[in-house]
């Protein structure tokens, strides 16, 4: 359903993306694997149209989506939780999630995702904990109601506790609404154990392609340790 | 006693109109970063269209409502052949908006004449307040400003609208990943600044002489207001017109118009040399 080919971008110092293509299928979730400034958030912030491409494409249900306004691409069904959430701090949790439902979907999907949301309904974004911070970024991507998930590590900064059960919340609403995700996580473990096949990134490139059960210490060490 | 009041409901008039072109000025700030040197000279288009209108034969309540959508569009044609392209780029904003007042003051005077012009005042009589006769007119002139400001504050805090521009301006990128068309906002915004704009500019054009020069005499009292109370809130454009336009009227009762504009200002620098962030010290937007 996302099909990314040779894709080149960078800011403007320097190329970051050097021809790196990708694939995620209909209902599979893609692990985006790769050490630090390999260029997995640029990755993401060029498919949501928030970084223009030099060259190469990105197709999503085989429509290009070059030259498409950010708020397009959210339109066509593309939600975005960003490194470090970006939640809105000022506006309350529910003017948080009511943003995301005003094209058709409804701010119940977030409560009922993360019910502790609602009891926060009233209280701005940027008073809750990082645990339900995250809680809140996530129900937001969710309640626009997306084909295809972009979750930039989203267990950066929180418990791990806290982490294991939102990322079995995430996974369990994702498998039964057959959404695809793109997941970044420096948590390989975690990664693995939730992604049907993990994409090495290095230096810009897509290095390798493996179903996650089929990857091993060593592969993981030498894409991953520095 | 009486001449206190009397003082008083002209001082809330001045500064009730004064909060409509700061709050203008505040809502372009926000969402855009823009620094609206052509806001003065909204208000003066808005109270030549009074006049053109009049002239055209429209009685004046009619002239009141058509004015000021004038203007919202003349800023939603500015904002679309000028001011997008300089957003992000806030020096450039000031330059451009500065060049498009020069422009709109000399169209006045290409159109108008130099020459300063009155608008027939509506004639609503006077009634007796705190037993002194004051004309209806102004009244009606502090219950449409108190109106606007009310109505501002609705869009922005009670609809689905405002709520989309409170986003923007927190965060343009992520309102954008929620699919908020932002550059829809931004002209809207635009054009709503003006339009506020141009209602201070057409309910206040039979009290005042109405010349191409008016513009400045409102600027900069506008800017005073924001700066002082502080950017990033739709509350302190209100707090510091408040207290510019308090100053003001207070000064130039106990001396001249000239002198309370000079206090203004000295006023005004004391406030932002030990407030740097302004009165209500909010804090600034994230990112
Ligand atoms: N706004 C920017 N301007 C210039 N360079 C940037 C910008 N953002 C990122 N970079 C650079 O681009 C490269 C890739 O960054 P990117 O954020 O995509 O990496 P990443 O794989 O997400 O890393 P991390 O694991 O640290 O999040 C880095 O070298 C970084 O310094
Ligand atoms: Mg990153």
């Amino acid at each position: 359903m996302l099909e990314i080919q040779e894709l080149h971008a960078g800011y403007g110092g320097g190329e970051v993306l050097r021809g790196l293509s990708l694939g995620v299928a209909h209902g599979e979730i893609v692990a985006l694997l790769g050490r630090n400034g390999m260029g997995k958030t640029t990755l993401l912030r060029c498919i949501m149209g928030l970084l223009p491409h030099a060259a190469g494409s990105i197709r999503l249900e085989g429509q290009p989506l070059s030259g498409l306004d950010c708020f397009e691409i959210a339109r066509r069904g593309v939600a975005y939780v960003p490194q470090g959430r970006e939640i809105f701090g000022q506006l309350t949790v529910e003017e948080n999630l009511r943003l995301a439902a005003l094209r058709g979907g409804t701010i119940e999907t977030g409560y009922d995702l993360f019910p502790g949301l609602r009891a926060r309904a009233k209280d701005p974004g940027g008073s809750l904990s990082g645990g339900q911070q995250q809680q809140l970024a996530i129900a937001r991507a969710m309640v626009a109601k997306p084909r295809l998930l972009l979750l930039d590590e989203p267990s950066e900064g929180i418990q791990p506790s806290v982490v294991n059960e939102i990322a079995d919340i995430v996974t369990r609403s994702v498998r039964s609404m057959g959404l695809s995700v793109l997941l970044v996580e420096q948590n390989t473990d975690l990664a693995l154990r939730v992604a049907d096949r993990a994409v090495f990134v290095d230096h810009g490139v897509d290095a390798a392609s493996i179903a996650s059960r089929a990857v091993t210490r060593e592969i993981l060490a030498s894409y991953m340790e520095l | 006693m009486d001449r206190i009041l009397i003082f008083l409901l002209d001082s809330s008039n001045a500064i009730l109109v004064l909060m409509l072109v700061s709050l203008g000025l505040a809502v372009i700030f926000g969402l855009m970063n823009v620094i609206n040197m052509a806001h003065g000279e909204f208000l003066v288009l808005g109270a030549y269209g009074v006049l053109t209108l009049q002239w055209a034969g429209l009685p004046f309540a009619a002239c009141l409502v058509i004015a000021p959508m004038l203007v919202a569009l003349i800023g939603l044609a500015a904002e679309e052949l000028l001011i997008r392209r300089t957003y992000e780029r806030l020096l450039d904003t000031i330059l451009a908006t500065w060049g498009l007042s020069l422009v709109l003051r000399q169209g006045l005077v290409l159109i108008y004449g130099p020459g300063s012009h009155a608008v027939a005042a509506p004639d609503m009589g006077s009634v007796p307040v705190f037993g002194e006769i004051y004309p209806v007119y102004r009244l009606v002139v502090m219950a449409l400003s108190a109106a606007a400001i009310a109505f501002t504050f609705w869009v922005f805090f009670r609809t689905a609208l405002g709520l989309q521009a409170r986003a923007v301006i927190a965060n343009r990128n992520m309102a954008a990943c929620l699919g908020i068309n932002t550059r829809m906002l931004d002209r809207l915004t635009f054009a709503f600044g003006a339009g506020l704009a141009g209602l201070a500019g057409a309910v206040m054009s039979p009290l005042i002489s109405v010349d191409p020069n008016a513009g400045l005499g409102w600027l900069v009292p506008g800017f005073l207001s924001i700066l002082v109370a502080g950017l990033g809130s739709l509350s302190g454009p209100i707090v510091g017109a408040a207290g510019v336009g308090a100053v003001d009227s207070l000064a130039a009762a106990i001396s001249s118009p000239v002198w309370a504009q000079l206090t203004v200002f000295v006023a005004a620098i004391i406030v932002i040399r030990f407030f740097p962030q302004g009165l209500m010290a909010l804090k600034r937007r994230e990112a």
